[in-house]
């Protein structure tokens, strides 16, 4: 597809947008400039449904894929109706792997879908990467369909600054570890056929912005640590900017920047200090309200058969940062770091390489244990002050020791040790422990966590909740419903490495 | 085989695809529970092989049964492969000059009467139903009234089945039955057949012959040459020179009409031939 195409097809596709006719409100996808019942002189206006949900009209399962889809053996499409079918638009049902045995299509009609946001395909080895909305899963399975409605902010003033939203996603698919791998991880997530680190992040962010209630044009800064990202050159940021209209639109472009941050596994923490920071700058926030995003996410790499293999999981957290309407306050920060070699990926490899026994010792341990004690005694705090703690888990065993090491009894940690359910999510592993004590902590709880990243080096952050907390638990998608979801489907090792190639 | 419009190409969809959600709506709107629906758009498959066995430029010579259609690889589901037409490759031809003229070349001309062309958005997903053609319902209408005359009055048609479902969509959108209600007639017609060379389906008490050679289904789909082929058909039907597959009425037959589709319905070109001007 050619570059001018491609980006006419983004404006569109990324979401969903239709032209409506104000005289008559017929509407029209793709987009048009003018109402074929008013004429050329039809005043248009635009409205998205990104955030909708819609209704299967008609579907059919398509058994000889073109050769843009072969990666899927078949796959559903549909025809998909939104607005009390106002609209009618051409979809592909995703995160759903049709029987072999035919299928009764007419079952799927007034089924409810929602916009996931996707690839479609790719243009061979060294092309583009296509995105779209118009991919659907049914809001009766693995997927929910959540509104994003923005609140009035509340009166307080601009304060101590922190999370103001927050979300994980974890993607349906799992494959189970057995035999036991010896790494203490049970199952692991990973990645549809179409799935890739853009998309996690890009429904992280996007239910993050729903917990928060906060509008999406005040975030000015979106950054993304990956090292799964599947371009080298193209920021993972501006396609998930776009995707989600973060910031304050002006000419299909908008007024935010970010990054795509590489620090291995700590590539998203190493931001959070940023962010606040950013937040309380008077340069940064034009002397008004600004937030910034944060997202970890990884389609996390491992050559087959390697230890990884059997420890590596998919998915993505996203928070964002604010001075209003805070849940949890960011009170203490400690960076630590050195160049110890304990794991990398030369440029132009698929697949990273560790130093073996090497990685735990004189890596792990000597920086996650160096941050958070620094930390501690920089607070003055005893372990028993800290309700939670959360630590990068690239297996149970490892953090489980610094636990024991700091003296923390396992109420207090084993509520981050959800890796031992998804796996190593490489900068999304200690995002997405912070996420699920935060789904459980109460006001003035404390949470400790550190983060590592090899390379090598940790990052300690102490948050405090607030009581906002209670007012946004509502909108949040708890992890743990996530990891134990009716929904989710287990696969074969094979399936595993297939679809962890296609979206590495 | 690709879908037209790009955005239903990007989202996956398929040729076949697209028919195959036209399908599943009318199964889901018109069909039975019994499966009845489901083996009469078999039946229609059958009935056009059947047709062929006596046609000898037809492509595929050969009966097949239900469960041979029901059977055969799945392409887009509801559709397998034997409820679709080939891509084929051939030409047709035909000489066209004024009525007065016609005679001088040979005595036996046909008239075109009615000629009409309709077209509609490429895309499936834009239109108000995924059960009619609308195309097909104004080109029909308007060549008949063109040519005054009614369905009532036509006696041969030759469909643009290049999925069965297509062929029923047609009976139904040029008003040879009610919408929903033409598998339940065609079904009958079908199973009350008694061997003849033609399978007829009784439409509003007469008998109406479909694609006499086999359609696309079994005659074949050069596809740019499909529209002419089709007349050519009907053309050697009225003048009787048909061979083997000629049809055999009750009375004369005078009367054919041809249904031409391009895409899922985006274009229709229906032409009415007669044998003789009234």
């Amino acid at each position: 597809m050619s570059e001018p195409i491609t980006r006419r097809r983004i404006l569109t596709d990324y979401r969903i947008r239709v032209a409506k006719c104000e005289q008559c409100g017929k509407q029209y996808f793709p987009p048009k400039s003018f109402c074929d019942v008013e004429g050329r002189h039809s005043k248009i206006s635009h409205i998205e449904y990104f955030n909708d949900k819609g209704t299967i009209v008609s579907a059919n399962i398509v058994r000889r894929p073109t050769n843009n889809f072969r990666y899927l053996d078949s796959l559903l499409t549909a025809v998909i109706a939104f607005d009390q079918g106002q609209i009618k638009i051409p979809g592909r049902i995703t995160d759903y792997t049709p029987s072999n045995q035919e299928v009764d299509v007419t079952r799927f009609i007034d089924r409810e879908v929602v916009p996931r946001f996707r690839r479609m395909f790719c243009d061979g080895e060294s092309g583009q990467i296509y995105y779209s909305s118009l991919a659907f899963s049914f809001t009766d399975d693995y997927y929910s369909y959540q509104n994003y409605v923005i609140e009035t902010p509340s009166n307080e003033e601009l304060g101590k600054p922190g999370i103001v939203g927050y979300g994980v996603y974890i993607p349906k698919y799992r494959i189970k570890n057995t035999p036991d791998s010896g790494t203490g991880v049970e199952e692991r997530t990973l990645p549809f056929a179409d799935e890739d680190m853009v998309t996690f992040a890009v429904e992280a962010a996007k239910r993050a912005l729903i917990h928060s209630a906060s509008p999406s044009k005040l975030v000015t800064k979106c950054v993304v640590g990956s090292e799964s990202n599947p371009y080298s050159v193209k920021p993972a940021t501006s396609i998930i900017t776009q995707a989600l209209e973060l910031g304050e639109r002006f000419n299909d472009g908008f007024f935010t920047g970010g990054t795509s941050t590489q620090f291995a596994c700590k590539a998203a923490t190493d931001e959070f200090i940023d962010a606040v920071s950013l937040v309380t700058n008077p340069v940064f926030t034009d002397g008004g309200e600004r937030t910034v995003m944060v997202i970890g996410s990884d389609n996390s790499q491992a050559a087959k058969n390697d230890p990884l293999d059997y420890s590596v999981g998919a998915g993505a957290a996203a928070f964002l940062f604010g001075a209003r309407d805070v849940i949890a306050t960011l009170d203490a920060f400690v960076t630590y770091s050195s160049d110890t070699s304990d794991f990398w990926r030369r440029d132009g490899q698929k697949y990273p390489k560790h130093g073996g026994r090497f990685t735990g010792e004189p890596s792990y341990f000597k920086h996650v244990l160096t941050a958070t004690r620094r930390l501690m005694e920089k607070t003055k705090l005893k372990t028993c002050d800290i309700d939670y703690v959360g630590f990068h888990s690239p297996n149970i065993k490892f953090p489980i020791t610094v636990a024991e090491k700091m003296r923390f009894n396992p109420e207090q940690y084993e509520t981050g040790l959800i890796a031992r359910w998804i796996g190593n999510l490489y900068s999304g592993s200690c995002p997405t422990a912070l996420a699920a004590i935060l789904d459980l902590a109460k006001p003035d709880e404390r949470i400790l966590i550190t983060s590592y990243g090899s390379g090598a080096g940790s990052d300690a952050y102490l948050f405090t909740i607030t009581e906002k907390i209670k007012d946004k638990r509502e909108r949040s998608i708890p992890v743990i419903n996530q990891i134990q979801s009716e929904h989710r489907e287990y696969v074969t090792y094979e399936t595993y490495r297939k679809w962890k190639e296609i979206g590495s | 085989m690709f879908a037209a419009d790009s955005h239903e190409f990007y989202a996956g969809n398929t040729f076949p695809g697209l028919y195959a959600s036209m399908m599943t709506r009318y199964l889901h709107d018109y069909g039975d529970q019994n499966g009845k629906c489901r083996e009469t758009l078999a039946q229609i498959a059958c009935k056009n092989h059947h047709h062929a066995l006596s046609n000898q430029y037809a492509q595929f010579r050969r009966a097949i049964t239900i469960d041979d259609v029901l059977n055969s690889p799945k392409v887009a589901d509801p559709i397998r492969l034997l409820h679709c037409s080939p891509i084929s490759d051939g030409a047709a031809a035909i000489i066209l000059t004024r009525p007065e003229l016609a005679r001088r070349y040979t005595d036996t001309p046909i008239y075109i009467v009615g000629s009409q062309q309709a077209t509609n958005d490429i895309s499936l997903y834009s239109r108000n139903s995924l059960t009619e053609i609308t195309t097909t319902t104004i080109t029909v209408k308007n060549a008949l009234n063109e040519a005054n005359l009614t369905m009532d009055n036509v006696q041969l048609v030759e469909v643009h089945d290049c999925f069965t479902i297509e062929e029923l969509l047609f009976l139904e959108d040029s008003g040879c039955f009610k919408k929903g209600k033409g598998w339940e007639s065609i079904h009958e017609s079908y199973s009350s057949f008694k061997g003849a060379k033609h399978i007829p389906f009784l439409c509003k008490g007469k008998e109406l012959i479909v694609n006499s050679g086999g359609g696309l289904k079994a005659d074949g789909h050069p596809v740019g040459a499909t529209g002419i082929r089709q007349i050519v058909e009907c053309f050697t039907q009225l003048v009787g020179k048909a061979g083997d597959h000629q049809v055999e009425l009750d009375g004369e037959l005078n009367t054919a009409l041809t249904h031409n589709i391009g895409g899922t319905g985006a274009i229709a070109n229906v032409h009415v031939l007669t044998k003789h001007l009234r």
